[in-house]
């Protein structure tokens, strides 16, 4: 069988069964750094492209197809809006917004850079994340962190989006 | 020099006195380089010590002879099958199990029941109606007889999916019990249920195409391994099987369009006269497919139902399984591809949805990945493969498999549906290979068929199209490795157990074996050896230990240390440079050497002439540059008297490499010298034997070192990389790319 985690349609999924399936994980990746002399929080996002995909069409009233030669032209819109909703910054409990620089594709993934600025001092960093657990249910959103030489990381799902790391 | 030797071993004893005053508390081997004497089976005379089968190597065979009617108007299967037991063990046996793969649809099938319910965001009115509202499907066996061949009925026991059949009398070794079996049971969607066998409904024709397997009662495995291996199918694990004999015949309505596992032994009855000679002209065929069924002539079998039926019959020698894929909008076609003299056909099947991405590429995907997947293990000795068009699953059986990637409604595809197409193709066709023929125990080691088809899938890809995306290179599984253990299992685990299935018994198996070959074994003796196993094993059942034992004994490498970090832990590889030190030569005793020899009692003047490393300040009187060390320069000329001497090094270098992750790996140090000129250095995974933390080397060159960098190529699956460079990167790649979107703005 080739590999047997995938959702097929929204809200359906079969753990048990074979698949459509590019890629083998349900898994985002965001790295944050901070970069003290930068005074900022450096923001990689990584997702699978197929599952980006996925969870768009999910949530918008017009379906999309991403990474082909049929991709909107307004796409980076769309990003920044899903972004926006599904991701939100708490440094040193005080609400913060961040920049989309841009992205890029990479292979079957896409890679967000992301930044949050004017952060002089990190004491904490809550996190919110969503992304894709509302249209995958195995969705596992990794978040990793790295701050004054120190890793610490999480892993947010559907049941946990959200997590609060001290530095 | 003595003195100082002298020296150091006084200093030693003295240390040791020290640590012995306390009360020690030993340990065992932990080291990483331990050899597997616990984890490994003790070797036997079916298993032997090599990894290649005993002497006493026994298998049971198990022949089939089936009456299979398909009926496509009431979605049911039925069948009527007799089964010889050949009892090939040295043992004698009082029962039989038999594998019931459709109880696992079965309405009282325990699988729903041990699935975990999350509440979903939204329902659409048939996902909620199926899960809330609905009957659930009226599926699994209903067996109607289980006899002698004399009428007599045999006591038989159903644990859900597996059968117990009580021998009238205990089956000596070297005898065969012959019984048969009839049965019948309904087919589902499976493109609903997303199960691997059972039919597409095409809502605009109303046709059905069936893709059947794991359709009858079949023999468990019995060996002296598991002894009967009838765990339960939850539905993943997929199977152990005997292998065995054929002859099936399938009824269908007179209009579809068959092919199944073995030789169509009746093609004059079941195929036309234009069918049969398109056939044997592509049969000469070796570059391109011919069209057997064209698409036009598919178009018209789809637009009618006839109610008059026909029989395959088909002969199988030597196959552990069967299945058939059947439909009347079967398009075909098929060529011949050439495996070391001897043609082997290469066949497709799809309807008109599947085009135009199948007619391009099936065909040539199978005919590739066979002559692929023979130069690295052995010439594919069955006489066809075919691929049949299934809407959203890849599955294997021997000689057929299922494969997804079907167009937009308008005929394009992306190049993301055209790839994982090609991926698919390759794969499940791949597994004609593992475990078709190589056939290990699937119930038990899901990695034993998907890692290592996955991995020469993998090299098969990379041949079709080296830029091919496969997914299952060292650095694809990082973001797995290096995710969180909570959720990770050893690949050595059964794959009922599993977390994050795909990336535990493909990914991570495949990058694994890429790694062994591309960068610890090398090309060479890694294919030898895994040839060796593929050979040694084909047509029998291996075990995990036949496989490291064989890949060791045919390689001349002892891989325990790999075996174990990869495969038996969820350890991850993180190396890193720690600092790297810049050393003069000096004729002149340094601080060190001077402070160790006070100590001692020794005066500086008798320290023996010699040269030393330091990174004291240069002092007064110091010759500057190596070369004006009389000591060294004398030493030289006079070895080297009427001989070019070597160049004399101007720089030495201390590194010091870290290693935070817990699997032991090459170290892979590419250094870039201040002319821009680039070396590779590859220490091998041994350094780490007596230090498991930190491992110092010194260098020297004649150039200055500007930077060094480990593993550029991201071969070793190193899970954290900002680590690896010296000195540490100023600008980051997260910099440089906010600069480049700037720039594009």
């Amino acid at each position: 069988m080739h590999t047997s985690i995938k959702l097929v349609g929204l809200g359906l999924f079969f753990s048990l069964s074979v698949a459509f399936s590019n890629h083998k994980y349900y898994m985002s990746l965001m790295q944050i750094d901070y970069v003290q002399e930068q005074q900022a929080l450096q923001v990689t996002v990584r997702i699978f492209v197929d599952d980006l995909q996925t969870a768009l069409n999910a949530v918008g009233t017009a379906a999309v197809e991403i990474a082909t030669d049929r991709e909107p032209l307004e796409i980076e819109k769309r990003y920044r809006a899903y972004l926006n909703e599904q991701l939100s910054f708490e440094v040193n409990n005080r609400k913060k917004n961040f920049v989309y620089l841009g992205k890029e594709y990479e292979e079957n993934q896409v890679v967000f850079y992301l930044e949050i600025q004017e952060i002089d001092s990190l004491q904490s960093l809550r996190i919110k994340n969503t992304l894709l657990t509302h249209a995958l249910n195995e969705q596992e959103n990794i978040v990793k962190t790295k701050a004054y030489g120190k890793n610490k990381s999480v892993v947010l799902t559907k049941n946990k989006s959200k997590s609060l790391i001290y530095f | 020099m003595k003195k100082i030797s002298f020296a150091f071993l006084v200093l030693l004893c003295t240390a040791s006195q020290l640590i012995l005053a306390q009360t020690q508390k030993g340990h065992t081997n932990t080291n990483k380089f331990k050899q597997l004497k616990d984890e490994f089976a003790t070797p036997n005379s079916q298993h032997s010590a090599s990894g290649a089968p005993g002497t006493h190597y026994t298998q049971q065979q198990v022949d089939y002879d089936m009456d299979i009617v398909l009926d496509d108007t009431r979605q049911r299967l039925s069948g009527f099958e007799k089964i010889t037991y050949h009892n090939n063990s040295e043992d004698t046996l009082e029962y039989l199990w038999l594998q019931l793969d459709q109880n696992k649809l079965a309405k009282d099938s325990k699988s729903p029941d041990i699935e975990i319910d999350t509440v979903d965001p939204l329902y659409t009115p048939a996902t909620f109606a199926k899960k809330f509202i609905e009957a659930p499907f009226d599926g699994g066996f209903n067996i109607e007889a289980v006899q002698q061949s004399n009428g007599n009925e045999l006591s038989y026991t159903i644990n859900r999916t597996m059968m117990r059949i009580d021998l009238p009398k205990p089956l000596a070794s070297g005898k065969t019990f012959k019984f048969e079996i009839k049965w019948w049971y309904n087919i589902i969607d499976h493109t609903i249920d997303r199960t691997r066998s059972g039919y597409e409904h095409f809502e605009e024709d109303g046709n059905k195409l069936y893709v059947i397997a794991q359709f009858f009662p079949r023999l468990a495995v019995y060996d002296n391994v598991e002894g009967w291996q009838n765990m339960q199918f939850w539905g993943r694990s997929e199977f152990a099987l005997e292998f065995g004999d054929y002859k099936v015949k399938i009824t269908t309505p007179k209009d579809h369009v068959l092919n199944a596992t073995g030789v169509l032994t009746n093609p004059k009855e079941v195929l036309t006269k234009t069918q049969l000679k398109r056939l044997n002209a592509s049969k000469n065929s070796f570059d391109k497919p011919v069209m057997i069924v064209t698409q036009e002539e598919a178009e018209v079998a789809e637009k009618s139902t006839s109610k008059e039926t026909k029989t395959w019959h088909f002969n199988a020698k030597n196959v552990r399984d069967y299945a058939f894929a059947s439909s009347r909008k079967f398009i075909w076609d098929a060529m011949a591809v050439d495996i070391n003299g001897t043609a082997v056909m290469a066949y497709s099947l799809y309807p008109k949805e599947g085009n135009p991405l199948w007619e391009k590429y099936s065909t040539r995907v199978v005919a590739h990945t066979l002559k692929e997947y023979s130069k690295y293990t052995f010439d594919y000795p069955y006489h066809k493969a075919i691929s049949v068009h299934s809407k959203n699953q890849g599955m294997e059986y021997p000689q057929i498999c299922w494969n997804y990637g079907r167009p937009r409604k308008d005929g394009t595809y992306s190049d993301r549906t055209r790839d994982a197409m090609i991926g698919v193709i390759t794969h499940e066709i791949g597994h004609n290979f593992f475990p078709m023929i190589v056939n290990s125990d699937e119930r038990q080691w899901t990695w034993m068929d998907e890692g290592l088809n996955s991995f020469i899938e993998t090299l098969t890809e990379l041949a079709f199209d080296k830029d091919f995306n496969t997914g299952n290179l060292p650095k694809d599984i990082v973001p797995y490795m290096g995710g969180d253990q909570s959720n990770i299992a050893p690949i050595m685990t059964q794959g009922d157990q599993v977390y994050q299935f795909g990336p535990n018994a493909y990914t991570k198996p495949a990058a694994g074996l890429y790694l062994l070959r591309e960068t610890i074994l090398g090309q060479k003796l890694f294919d030898y050896a895994f040839r060796t196993y593929s050979r040694r094993w084909m047509f029998k059942h291996p075990t995990p230990e036949d496989f490291f034992r064989t890949m060791e004994d045919a390689s001349g490498a002892d891989l325990d240390w790999f075996w174990r970090g990869w495969f038996y832990t969820t350890d991850v590889c993180d190396i890193a440079v720690k600092e790297v030190n810049q050393f003069r030569v000096t004729d002149k005793p340094t601080k060190r050497i001077l402070s160790m020899a006070k100590e001692l009692g020794v005066p500086a003047e008798r320290i023996r002439p010699g040269l030393f490393l330091t990174t004291d300040e240069i002092s007064e009187g110091e010759p500057e540059k190596i070369e004006d060390i009389q000591l060294l320069t004398s030493y030289l000329e006079k070895k080297y008297k009427n001989k070019i001497a070597p160049e004399i090094p101007s720089y030495v270098y201390e590194i010091v490499f870290e290693k935070p992750g817990g699997l032991v790996m090459p170290i892979i140090a590419e250094i870039t010298y201040e002319d821009g000129r680039k070396k590779r250095k590859t220490y091998p995974a041994q350094i780490w034997q007596k230090n498991d933390r930190e491992v110092r080397k010194i260098i020297s060159s004649t150039k200055a070192i500007k930077s060094i960098l480990i593993d550029p190529d991201l071969e070793t699956a190193d899970v954290d990389t900002t680590n690896n460079s010296w000195p540490t990167l100023k600008k980051s790649v997260f910099d440089l790319k906010k600069e480049g979107f700037k720039t594009q703005q």
